[in-house]
């Protein structure tokens, strides 16, 4: 039960982009076509749901058990670089139609502060190793809630007529401050 | 290639060697804080007394403390309760009398709770509410209705229920044991003397 | 007719110009929309901003003069993890530094501290500048983009700050009959200030590109 919680909790109450503010980047610049923004989404749940399992092992494993906990901000961004190369070589070698939709959003996830984040905050709340997979999961799916729905307003909004200073970026944020407003209807959800 | 690796190798080690060194210098002074933020709640679960001091009860399953004021009288008990919040864990300190018979007070240590929502656990009002409740009787929550502490009752947060349910299940599943460990520990005390 | 804008050639550029042009040139926060999370997460008052905006600084000083200094002995191939090393060591210092000696200050930006190792923003300037310039250039250009950012940040923070809790550096401003409005310091405040101050950014730019042609 446990389980389901973290994950409700992770997809819409404490959304990554829209709560925590994580994901940004891209949040900005992948959300102007729907079809990328959905393949930038699973690429991140992917790599989240990855990092959380190989972030939890070394945390526990490591740091813990050396002693080392200054080391933590180091060893993960390290962990969650190699991480993302990894995969990006291994879908490039074995499933290349996969690499040719997914493939140039990796690179860009690894300097992406959600990764880093899902690997800071199952530590910081000490998740057991399946927590900690059903919250990347979740984290994942809930950036790819946000940015594909973004992406759909955003194709309608150009057809529009934005005033020039709002052009770019600063459109894309007043949007999501009113998609931000929405989701906080869902901060009551979990008290039963 | 061996270039690379020597580079990339060197640099952590350079990293780890520079980070361990900031650790030992740094430590002290966060460990201080760390203790100074302690004894801060401490005193203000007991605000009446003058320079209260506190000692650490030789009790491995919890962490509690005996609280004397300047000239030696018991001023009671706290007893520290770490519990699974909203946003992560809660760590709260729970004063008892000396008689272990009433709370006398509801510090929150740390927690990582919403602000404006389930950070109002460390709102005044709703902390006194737990001021004069039995330790050794279950706490419960009531909503938008005045709670009655004859029945161990406190008034929820409102919208901040998980928040609310998350302190009381700390509270309700370890002050009966504290009680029993103090009783225990200070049975000793007697029976050693 | 088109926009007349005078730059001197890259090699020519005053020290005053690389320290200069991370307030509004190329302004990381309003211009460049670079270190997006942490500008919205911790800008809930000034104080606030203006700690991570310094902390990033110092990050950025840091990691920018190190990575000018090394920039001959590291390969290509391996410049990104080395560059990511040593800015989460640069990282960790200024969180120990911060959870030492200002600890009110380091709970209340919490796990976006260790963010600021991925902030754009750093990455962004070795790779552009820190990489391919002297030391002391590199380090002006950091501690501009720095300032400017930390600016930006006090702005947007006291923008929050003034009409979400009536106060600025904790001091009561708007008075008792003033009616906090929440909502500026919860996300969707910081989303639309952050939007609406861009907004007003460009508008200035836009206006002063103007002038200088119809003039």
């Amino acid at each position: 039960m446990t389980y389901l919680l973290v994950l409700i909790a992770a997809i819409v109450v404490n959304n990554f982009v829209l709560t925590y503010f994580v994901g940004i980047c891209p949040f900005i610049g992948v959300s102007k076509k729907l079809d990328s923004a959905l393949s930038m989404g699973i690429a991140v749940t992917f790599v989240m749901t990855l990092t959380s399992i190989v972030t939890w092992l070394i945390t526990h494993f490591i740091l813990i058990k050396l002693n080392m906990p200054y080391l933590e901000y180091v060893a993960y961004i390290v962990v969650i670089a190699s991480l993302v190369q990894f995969v990006e070589m291994f879908i490039k070698k074995t499933l290349p139609s996969l690499y040719k939709a997914l493939g140039i959003f990796l690179p860009l996830i690894t300097t992406n502060c959600a990764i880093l984040f899902v690997a800071l905050l199952q530590a910081m709340r000490s998740y057991g190793f399946l927590e900690s997979i059903v919250f990347g999961f979740g984290a994942g799916v809930g950036f790819t809630l946000a940015i594909v729905i973004m992406a759909g307003i955003r194709e309608q909004l150009e057809l529009s007529d934005i005033p020039r200073p709002f052009q770019g970026a600063a459109v894309t944020l007043v949007t999501a401050g009113v998609l931000a407003l929405a989701f906080m209807g869902f901060s009551g959800l979990l008290s039963a | 290639m061996r270039r690379m690796i020597i580079v990339l190798t060197s640099v952590m080690v350079l990293s780890g060697l520079v980070l361990a060194l900031a650790d030992t210098v740094f430590q002290p002074q966060i460990q201080a804080n760390k203790h100074r933020a302690l004894q801060t709640s401490l005193a203000a679960i007991f605000p009446k007394a003058t320079k209260p001091q506190f000692k650490q009860l030789p009790i491995k399953k919890m962490t509690i403390y005996r609280g004397t004021d300047a000239s030696g009288t018991l001023l009671g008990y706290a007893v520290g309760i770490v519990t699974n919040g909203y946003g992560g864990p809660i760590s709260l300190l729970i004063g008892l009398s000396a008689d272990l018979k009433k709370i006398v007070g509801m510090e929150v240590v740390e927690d990582s709770e919403t602000p404006g929502m389930g950070a109002r656990i460390a709102d005044d009002w709703f902390r006194n509410q737990f001021d004069g409740l039995n330790p050794l009787q279950t706490i419960t929550y009531v909503k938008n209705e005045k709670p009655d502490s004859a029945k161990n009752q406190i008034e929820a947060i409102s919208g901040a229920t998980i928040s609310t349910k998350a302190v009381l299940s700390g509270l309700n599943s370890s002050i009966g044991e504290a009680v029993s460990l103090i009783k225990a520990s200070s049975g000793q005390q007697e029976s050693n003397k | 007719m088109t926009d007349i804008t005078i730059e001197a050639p890259t090699k020519q550029r005053s020290i005053l110009f690389e320290f200069a042009k991370g307030f509004v040139k190329e302004n990381p926060t309003f211009v460049q929309v670079l270190g997006m999370c942490p500008t919205l997460a911790v800008t809930t008052t000034v104080v606030n901003g203006m700690g991570m905006g310094l902390a990033t600084l110092f990050v950025l000083a840091l990691s920018g003069l190190v990575a000018s200094a090394v920039k001959r002995i590291v390969p290509g191939e391996v410049r990104i993890p080395v560059y990511t090393v040593i800015i989460a060591t640069f990282v960790t210092l200024a969180d120990l530094f911060m959870r030492a000696y200002v600890p009110p200050l380091s709970k209340a930006l919490g796990p976006y501290v260790p963010l600021i190792v991925v902030n754009c923003i750093i990455m962004g300037r070795i790779e552009a500048f820190a990489s391919k310039n002297p030391v002391v250039p590199s380090l002006v250009d950091a501690v501009g983009m720095g300032l400017g950012f930390t600016v930006s940040l006090m702005v947007l923070g006291a923008l929050r700050e003034l009409l979400g809790h009536g106060t600025l550096f904790g001091v009561d401003i708007l008075g008792p009959g003033f009616r906090p409005m929440l909502v500026m310091v919860l996300p969707p405040g910081a989303f639309l200030s952050l939007g609406i101050l861009m907004a007003a950014f460009n508008a200035v730019k836009d206006r002063n590109k103007l002038v200088l042609v119809g003039g």
